[in-house]
């Protein structure tokens, strides 16, 4: 993802204490200029400049992460590009691809801090295009569901950790016949006919160095 | 304003009583303590309702018989065969709008009160749709429409109150919401946690995605109680407002009154504000556009605002329409739209490279727009941007918002004034029958 070595460390305690990483030069930029427009009452504001803050972090230390832009005037809205292996069908009846990266819209909703939220409400996949996944939507602009509801106050980086999941395969729902998750028959039935593909990788989110292939 | 939801005015229809209407001196006591003209105050009386049930309804009767100025009245349901259990209704109106039923039943008893009516969601009205009311009455079945209700009048200045009940422990409830003091309480300051999740409470399911249909439930509560309870919590709610607007007795803003009938005791309590309350509580200031708002730009808006056009803080909120910043169509990365799109129609838009329609994405989609990601089009007309006609734009920084309304009479001059009891602007429904409110 980053041409260069990630050089902040992951915190001792792990992802609970995202807080403590040191935002680098662009990245307090980022949340600076975000901060200036961010809106709405105070515990909403708050939080919202807290979970941008773990987005930055997170995508500071897994070095699979970017964060293109990031904006809290409403919802939190953040452009990343998330380095997964993406499955794609271009062609009806050709081959599968799988692209490298993925572009997500990700939203995190006011809602979503205090009530269970449907799945779909919060990943989008910008890019690539014609993914070929059973939990991407293909009428409503490749939105991604994570489950049938998430529960109330779900931090943001479960929803890029379970999003990593969700597309390399590592956690998918594929059965036709419940229909919470399944966005995609075609897709969840194909998949289910080629298991061996599954998952399309086996790396954590974190690349750390011990588990570097 | 085509395909937007709005108030309509109800028409008198033609009247089957005999001789004139009575006068509400006829019946008007003297109250003792009352400092006010008290005629003169109802005469100008402006009171929007949101709810015409079991206890809307009733309470809409009293201030029908009153005969103010103007009432504003909405519920998006109808009457079912259970309603005739607690509504004060007849057999034959089961399956009728409860807002149209009883809007006119109001104008029949008071033909000089100019009586509008909404059969939808309090959420899809316009902004100011209560802004020249002078109070706001509500009696929901539902948490959700409480705290949009209340959000409307912490916004735009009013006070609220509030009747619901209990039935199971014959309990009638009125709480006002003093919104226009400095402690304001709004609804949101009282609930509980479940509460508020209720209030925001969406239900569908990935399969109800797959066909395009969403199945919303909005934490409903059904009202179940017998009718004399109901028609308590509307008549002590109405000595509330008489009390508020006449000045009677202590001052009722910021309180709660409620009756048990099982010890036939009135308690009263004070309501506090919650500082960490969900909801903003931050108000309007309220201005009229000199000129049709889609001819302005939105750095027009700003100027008038008084809010510098390139602050970062910057936003607007065009009512009735959300910002398209991109959509996707048959090119490989989303194509820029930059432009307003009503969000009741939801108008195709086409690409220019590729010819195919633009989709729009719920990721791009965004009802207020920062300045600062508007580009050019800071400086375009509104029209040009696809705002064919909108009540009102909402010019908005962290601690500052200006609503700027349509004009009233694009043939009369209004200078930005915000709403106040003795500057009162003229409503927008005087252009449509030419009578003004007395």
């Amino acid at each position: 993802m980053n041409a260069e070595k990630n050089l902040t460390p992951i915190p001792p305690a792990g992802l609970r204490a995202l807080s403590e990483v040191k935002l680098n030069t662009h990245h307090q930029k980022l949340l600076d200029f975000a901060t200036l427009t961010c809106g709405g009452a105070p515990v909403w504001r708050h939080r919202k400049s807290a979970e941008g803050r773990d987005l930055l972090a997170l995508a500071q230390i897994s070095n699979r992460l970017r964060v293109e832009w990031l904006d809290l005037f409403a919802d939190l809205r953040a452009l990343v590009h998330m380095e997964v292996p993406v499955p794609c069908l271009p062609k009806p009846n050709g081959p599968l691809e799988i692209a490298p990266l993925a572009t997500l819209g990700i939203t995190y909703r006011q809602e979503a801090m205090l009530t269970a939220t449907p799945g779909p409400s919060f990943v989008q996949i910008l890019a690539p295009r014609s993914v070929w996944h059973a939990n991407v939507s293909v009428k409503y602009g490749q939105l991604l569901c994570l489950g049938s509801q998430l529960p109330a106050g779900i931090p943001l980086r479960e929803i890029v950790l379970m999003t990593y999941g969700a597309l390399s395969m590592m956690t998918t729902q594929l059965d036709l016949l419940d229909p919470a998750g399944v966005l995609n028959p075609g897709a969840a039935d194909w998949w289910q006919r080629n298991t061996k593909l599954i998952p399309l990788s086996r790396e954590p989110f974190l690349k750390t160095p011990e588990v570097k292939p | 304003m085509p395909n937007q939801p709005d108030f309509i005015e109800l028409k008198s229809e033609a009247r089957r009583s005999r001789g004139k209407p009575a006068q509400r001196s006829a019946r008007l006591p003297r109250f003792i303590g009352c400092s006010v003209d008290a005629n003169a105050v109802l005469s100008g009386l402006k009171i929007g309702v949101v709810g015409s049930g079991s206890v809307g309804g009733r309470i809409i009767t009293h201030l029908a018989r009153l005969k103010p100025a103007a009432l504003w009245i909405a519920d998006p349901k109808s009457y079912k065969e259970e309603s005739c259990l607690t509504h004060e209704i007849e057999p034959r109106d089961v399956g009728r709008s409860k807002a149209f039923v009883t809007a006119r039943r109001c104008k029949a008893i008071s033909p000089g009160t100019c009586v509008f009516v909404f059969d939808g969601l309090v959420q899809d009205l316009p902004m100011d749709a209560f802004a020249d009311a002078d109070l706001v009455v509500m009696a929901p079945d539902n948490l959700p429409a409480e705290r949009e209700v209340g959000q409307r009048c912490l916004h735009l200045g009013k006070n609220l109150v509030h009747a619901s009940l209990h039935g199971e422990t014959l309990t009638a409830q009125i709480r006002f919401f003093g919104i226009t003091g400095e402690q304001g309480v709004c609804p949101a300051c009282l609930f509980s946690s479940e509460e508020w999740s209720m209030s925001q409470q969406t239900q569908f399911s990935c399969e109800g995605f797959l066909d395009g249909k969403t199945d919303l439930h909005l934490g409903e509560l059904p009202t179940v109680s017998v009718g004399s309870i109901c028609s308590l919590a509307a008549d002590l709610a109405l000595n509330q407002i008489l009390r508020f607007v006449l000045k009677l007795g202590e001052p009722v803003e910021n309180s709660l009154a409620e009756y048990c009938g099982f010890t036939n005791r009135i308690v009263t309590s004070r309501l506090v504000q919650n500082p960490d309350c969900h909801c903003e509580h931050s108000r309007y200031s309220i201005a009229s556009s000199l000129k049709p708002l889609a001819a302005s730009t939105l750095c027009d808006l700003a100027n008038a605002a008084g809010i510098p056009a390139y602050s970062a803080a910057l936003a607007f909120t065009v009512d009735g329409y959300d910002w398209i910043e991109a959509g996707t169509c048959k090119c490989p990365e989303p194509s820029p739209v930059h432009r307003f799109v009503a969000r009741a129609t939801r108008k195709n838009l086409g690409c220019a490279k590729c010819r195919a329609p633009i989709k729009t994405t719920p990721f791009f989609t965004q009802r207020s727009v920062a300045a600062h990601s508007l580009g050019p089009a800071l400086n375009q007309p509104l029209d040009m941007l696809g705002v064919a006609s909108t009540h009102c734009v909402l010019v908005s920084t962290s601690d500052n918002a200006v609503l700027i309304r349509r004009p009233a009479n694009p043939q009369v001059v209004h200078a930005p004034t915000c709403t106040t009891r003795a500057t009162r602007q003229p409503p927008r429904w005087q252009i449509q029958n030419g009578r003004t409110p007395k």
